[in-house]
This record gives C-alpha cells, structure tokens and sequence, in this order.
C-alpha cells in the first residue's frame, strides 16, 4: 500500500459505505404493508347421492352438514335415498347421521355417499333404539 | 397355642388391611397422565407430578428434590416417545421394585422429520384421545400390578374415565364437523398437533419443530410465509414458549390472524386444568378461528 492516507481513507470509508446497504435491510423492520387476510373460495356445489340402508325398520332419520340439515324423514322400508347438493371438496365432507328406530334391540344403519364419478363411499352407525355420530366420506 | 391363633388372624387383617390402605405413590412426568394416573387410581394412590401444568415438557431438567420423590415411589409414569431423554439415567434413583412405564411407547408413533435429525417419534400422543383411552388402559393394568387388592376400584374408575373420553371424542368430532374440510389448515408454534390432525383430518404448518427448543432459522419462516400464502391459511395459533417476532412477521407477511393461544406440551391452567378442558379450549379456538 504506497497511496496517501487520504486515498487510503476514502477508500475504507467507500466500502463501509457499501456495507451499510446490506447491513441496514437485514437490520430494518420491513415496511411492506400488511398483507390482506387471505381468502379461501368454497367448494363447489355437486350433486350427491345418499342411500341409508339399515337393519331394522321402520327407522326416523337426519343428516346434517356444516349443521344444517340435509335431508331427513321417516322410512318405512330400506333402503331409503335421495339426491342433495353439498359444496363437497378434494379434503371429503363429514356427514353428521341421526338415526332411531321404533323397534327396540342393536341395529345397524349404513349411508353411503356417491358423487360425480368417485366410487360410493360407506360408513355404518350401529346403535340399541338409536344412533349419532359423525362420518367422514372419503 | 390354639387359644393364640385367634388373636394372631385379627392382628393379622388389620396389619394387612393398614398395609392396603397405604395409597400407592405414583410420580408422573405427563401432566395428561398425572390425571389419568389420579382418575383410574381414586383415594388408592398419591400421585406426584413432577412435570407441573403450564411447565413445558421438552425443557424440563429433574431437580435432587425429584430424585427423593423418586426413591419411594411404586410405579413411574413417563410420556415416552423420547419425550423424557433423561429418564435411563434416572432409573436408578426410582425405589426398589418401582415400575417405570413408558406409556406413549406402547403406541403407534407418527414419525415427522424433523431436517437433520431425520424422522423422529412424535411424543405429543395425547392430542389423540384414542391414544388418551389406550394410556388409561396401560396406566389401569400397571396399577392393577402395583396393588392387585384394589383392582375391582381401578377397574371401576378406568371404565368411568373411559367412558367419559368417548362422550369427549363424540363432541370433538360434532364441533369439528361444523368447520368444512377444506378450511383445516393452520399454523401452530411448534409441532405438537400432528396425532390431532391424523384424526380429525387437519393439515398443520409448525413454525418450530417438534420440540420448543428448536428456533426456526429464516429460512424456515420464509418457507412457511410463502406456504400460508399458496394455501390460504386463515389462523396462526400460539402458545408463550414462541418467540412473538416471529408469529408477529408472519402475520405481517401473510395476512393470516392469530386464532389463540392452544395448550400443546401438556395441561395448564384456567381451562387447561383438566385433559377435557384442554381438549375442549383447543378444538373450539381452532374451529371458531377457521370458521
């Protein structure tokens, strides 16, 4: 190093200078404003079929999603079916199944859910006079 | 002599009836099994908890005060799943006789991978209440073991326990349906909720890892900004071993809210006191903030 120790000085003062950028992004608190809350689009309604089949009969029945319900009644015979429209996305739906039967002892009730193209998906309730639970399709 | 024998058999039962009335000690490093441990045991056992609630597991170092809980105790019960990584080396401060039960390890694990460990065992079993109803059988028989005279009680208070976690399961599961399957996705503090998510069909983000020691590095949370992003996640829950920086930044960043604060490591106060309290705080703090 020959320079003057003025050269030499502003030489180490240039690349502090320099330093000083990327020091103060890593150090400063961004400032970017608050991003928006982010916003998830429902799914889509289709058409589903429902089909309860069920050891005994007569049999009182609700099916509820989301806690509304979607298709109740009172079936005299077995099976009993319906078609509904439920938003119904790549995660599956749960079904939330009520079920009650007139005549006492165990009995078993199954619904089975089919949609679009996707093979019917089945879960069973089983119960003594009556039966609650929620199922999860697929 | 047989004038004696009398006397001897009622001096007899009463040394033996004192001997059963002794409760049997038991010391817990699971607050979750502490409960199970004081449900199933009743009036027949003292239960000492080591691990308190609001403690955090993961940091937890056994005092010499620990070490003397330890000497009398008949029956030892530890989360396992590596949970306790000090447990071996205190195996030799429990008394004589006591039994050590590493509930957690009598189940299937969810293995997570955790960067440069590889996949580890994921301790946090107790998010699952089948997991909760498989540790009160297990906790059940070895108490039965440690003091076969009250087995008709441990029995009776294991099926009233048992039951209570079936009605506590059915009313996760109607609160849970409420909230659409694809609105399942959050963001917890650190890895604690992956046994939760397996059975009610959630997806979760950890900003740490499985244990609350592990700071994320920047990238880390660059990773889990752009993640919330692309998925849309509405909520970050919290718990007070995280750093607020960090959940502050990412709620900057991604516009997700804070949904509140889970209880993750084990029971706590307030609401938390109890595994059902617990249960109910997170599940309906995760479904209202995801609604």
């Amino acid at each position: 190093m020959t320079g003057s120790p003025l050269v030499r000085a502003l030489v180490a003062l240039g690349v502090l200078l320099l330093l000083l950028v990327p020091l103060r992004s890593f150090t400063t608190a961004r400032t970017k404003p608050a991003a928006t809350a982010p916003s998830t689009t429902p799914a889509a309604e289709t058409l589903a079929h429902l089909e309860i089949v069920s050891t005994k009969i007569p049999f009182t029945f609700a099916v509820s999603h989301l806690g509304k319900i979607v298709w109740q009644g009172t079936a005299a015979s077995s099976p009993a079916e319906t078609d509904v429209k439920l938003p119904i996305p790549p995660q599956g739906i749960d079904l939330s199944l009520t079920i009650t039967w007139s005549a006492p002892g165990e009995a078993a009730a199954k619904l089975t859910v089919t949609h679009g193209n996707n093979d019917p998906v089945e879960r069973t309730v089983w119960g003594d006079g009556t039966a609650s639970d929620v199922l999860t399709y697929p | 002599m047989k004038t004696l024998l009398p006397f001897l058999a009622v001096i007899t039962a009463m040394f033996s009836s004192t001997l059963a009335a002794e409760p049997v000690k038991v010391v817990s490093f699971s607050t979750i099994l502490a409960e199970v441990a004081q449900q199933v045991g009743g009036s027949a056992v003292d239960v000492v908890e080591l691990v308190k609630p609001g403690m955090d597991p993961h940091e937890y170092q056994p005092t010499p005060g620990d070490l003397r809980q330890l000497a009398d105790a008949k029956l030892v019960l530890a989360s396992g799943k590596n949970m306790e990584h000090y447990l071996d080396k205190l195996a030799g401060s429990a008394g004589p006789g006591a039994m050590i039960v590493k509930v957690g390890d009598q189940m299937p694990s969810l293995q997570l991978n955790e960067g440069g460990s590889g996949l580890v065992q994921d301790p946090h079993w107790w998010h699952s209440i089948a997991n909760v109803e498989k540790a009160t059988k297990i906790v059940r028989d070895a108490l039965i073991l440690a003091d076969p005279v009250n087995t008709a009680e441990f029995t009776n208070n294991a099926n009233a326990y048992l039951a209570k976690l079936v009605a506590l399961n059915t009313w996760v599961k109607q609160k849970v349906a409420d909230l659409p399957r694809d609105k399942r996705e959050l963001v917890t503090s650190h890895d604690a909720f992956q046994y939760f998510a397996k059975q009610y069909g959630f997806t979760i983000y950890p900003i740490e890892g499985i244990s609350t020691e592990q700071e994320p590095s920047a990238k880390q949370v660059d990773d889990l900004i752009a993640t919330i992003k692309s998925q849309g996640v509405k909520a970050i829950f919290l718990e007070d071993t995280l750093n607020p920086k960090v959940s502050s930044e990412i709620t900057r960043e991604t516009g997700a809210k804070i949904g509140g604060m889970l209880y993750a490591d084990g029971l706590g106060s307030g609401e938390g006191s109890t595994y059902e309290g617990m249960v109910k705080h997170n599940v309906t703090t995760i479904v209202e903030a995801l609604k």
